[in-house]
């Protein structure tokens, strides 16, 4: 009835990166994250950007899966490409301390500057979504119960993952509920109607949420959980050879970005000296 | 009781994440749009104990840190905590421990008068007071004065939010409202 195919959160699938696990996946996602954020060599970026592009092929998601949020991601990295040119057109040429002016006050510094950022977007998006994808919520749950973190918060967090998907299709179902009542939600109107409408989707969306904590609580409580201190996990998965290839791959990366430190004398990679 | 805690804990972080993807209202002439995500934010100081609440969004940012994009418009990883909106972000956590401890201190539990009054110094002129030095310290030019005149446009949205976080607080039911 709904079309769930929009709904941003795990389904099964078959390829390699599903049986992947979750701990392996996280670590190497936050580790080459951070990479990526802290290098600004442009050889690296396109590297890691590629390999990113070319993991989520692999994986078979669907385009239409995450087409919404794409949209999004899409609209607004380009504003803050546009809004960090806007409020200081001349820091890339300070940063790589020439100019080369294209026209008025643009120049082929910013614009290598703004290319860099542009591909931290390629690199770190598809991987999070990869990640989010791909990742089984009670897998994750057990993920960071082995990494130490304590099995109640563990679970909380791979709850309202899990939840995630949920409230979305609230959401969206209360949508057009309202829209076959003759709200219009559309761009028109200023401001305040805008967000008076918003407000109209948000408050039957929070009460439904809020409505299930009961429910799930009990549960949970006659299942006995949270009665010991320690916990066995269905999903639980041992590391394999893949797993720790995958750790070995996510460090590398880290020595890589470091090793650039060096090799270009600092963060950035200069073709304009 | 402490599995209900937890469970609402979720579903605050949940919800949370949720409202970040209806998409921000951006204005012409400040980088920093307007979202429905800190709604989620005065609804955890409300609805929530204060460790919880500070604990909820904090492992909010955390998640958006690592990279995953729970911030409105799909944003995440460390840059938007180096960008123009790094004051808002810090001032989430910090909001939503205050609410939620003042919000203890109260003496009628779930009047929407007095939740109206709390969202409102501390989810709105408090937040946007902090967003604004945020805004000063990171836009090149931006004086501190002009920073905090771009909040007036904050102000409408924000005070909408706030009045629908307290309708919504003091309509819930006591069993969930559980602030001792």
């Amino acid at each position: 009835m709904n079309d769930s195919s929009q709904i941003i959160g795990y389904k099964p699938g078959n390829t390699f990166i599903y049986k992947i696990n979750a701990t392996a996946k996280m670590l190497f996602f936050i580790l080459v994250t951070v990479a990526c954020m802290i290098s600004y060599d442009t050889r690296f970026l396109v590297a890691i950007s590629i390999f990113s592009l070319v993991l989520f092929k692999i994986s078979d998601i669907k385009w239409k899966q995450i087409s919404f949020v794409m949209k999004f991601i899409v609209v607004f990295s380009l504003l803050n490409l546009l809004v960090v040119f806007l409020f200081d057109p001349s820091y890339g040429v300070r940063l790589y301390g020439s100019k080369t002016v294209i026209f008025g006050f643009l120049t082929w510094e910013e614009l290598f500057y703004l290319f860099n950022l542009a591909l931290k977007y390629f690199c770190t998006v598809p991987l999070a979504l990869l990640f989010l994808l791909t990742t089984n919520p009670s897998q994750f749950a057990s993920s960071l119960n082995s990494l130490g973190v304590s099995y109640r918060i563990s679970y909380a967090v791979s709850l309202a993952l899990r939840y995630i998907p949920d409230v979305q299709n609230d959401f969206n179902n209360i949508k057009i509920s309202q829209q076959a009542r003759g709200i219009d939600l559309s761009s028109k109107g200023n401001l305040i109607t805008r967000i008076k409408k918003n407000v109209q989707l948000i408050l039957p969306l929070i009460f439904s949420s809020l409505e299930r904590i009961e429910k799930v609580s009990t549960a949970m409580e006659l299942r006995r959980f949270g009665s010991r201190k320690k916990r066995t996990w269905y999903s639980y998965k041992p590391f394999k050879r893949n797993d720790y290839l995958v750790l070995a791959l996510a460090i590398s990366i880290v020595l890589i970005t470091i090793s650039l430190f060096w090799v270009n004398n600092g963060r950035f990679y200069n073709p304009f000296i | 009781m402490k599995i209900k805690r937890l469970t609402i804990c979720a579903m605050m972080l949940a919800i949370i994440v949720v409202l970040g993807f209806f998409p921000p209202i951006p204005l012409g002439f400040i980088p920093v749009p307007i979202v429905i995500q800190n709604l989620g934010i005065l609804l955890t100081g409300l609805l929530l104990r204060k460790g919880e609440a500070f604990t909820v969004v904090i492992v909010f940012l955390l998640m958006v840190a690592a990279g995953l994009p729970f911030l409105s418009g799909g944003r995440g990883g460390l840059t938007p905590f180096f960008g123009p909106s790094v004051g808002y972000l810090l001032a989430y956590p910090i909001c939503a421990f205050l609410i939620a401890w003042a919000m203890e201190y109260v003496p009628k539990p779930n009047n929407l008068f007095t939740a109206l009054i709390v969202t409102f110094l501390i989810g709105v002129l408090l937040l946007d007071g902090i967003g604004a030095i945020g805004m000063h310290i990171n836009i090149k030019g931006m004086s501190l004065a002009s920073a905090f005149k771009a909040q007036l446009a904050f102000i409408p949205g924000d005070t909408v939010k706030a009045v629908a976080a307290s309708v919504v607080y003091s309509l819930l039911p006591l069993s969930i409202i559980d602030k001792k």
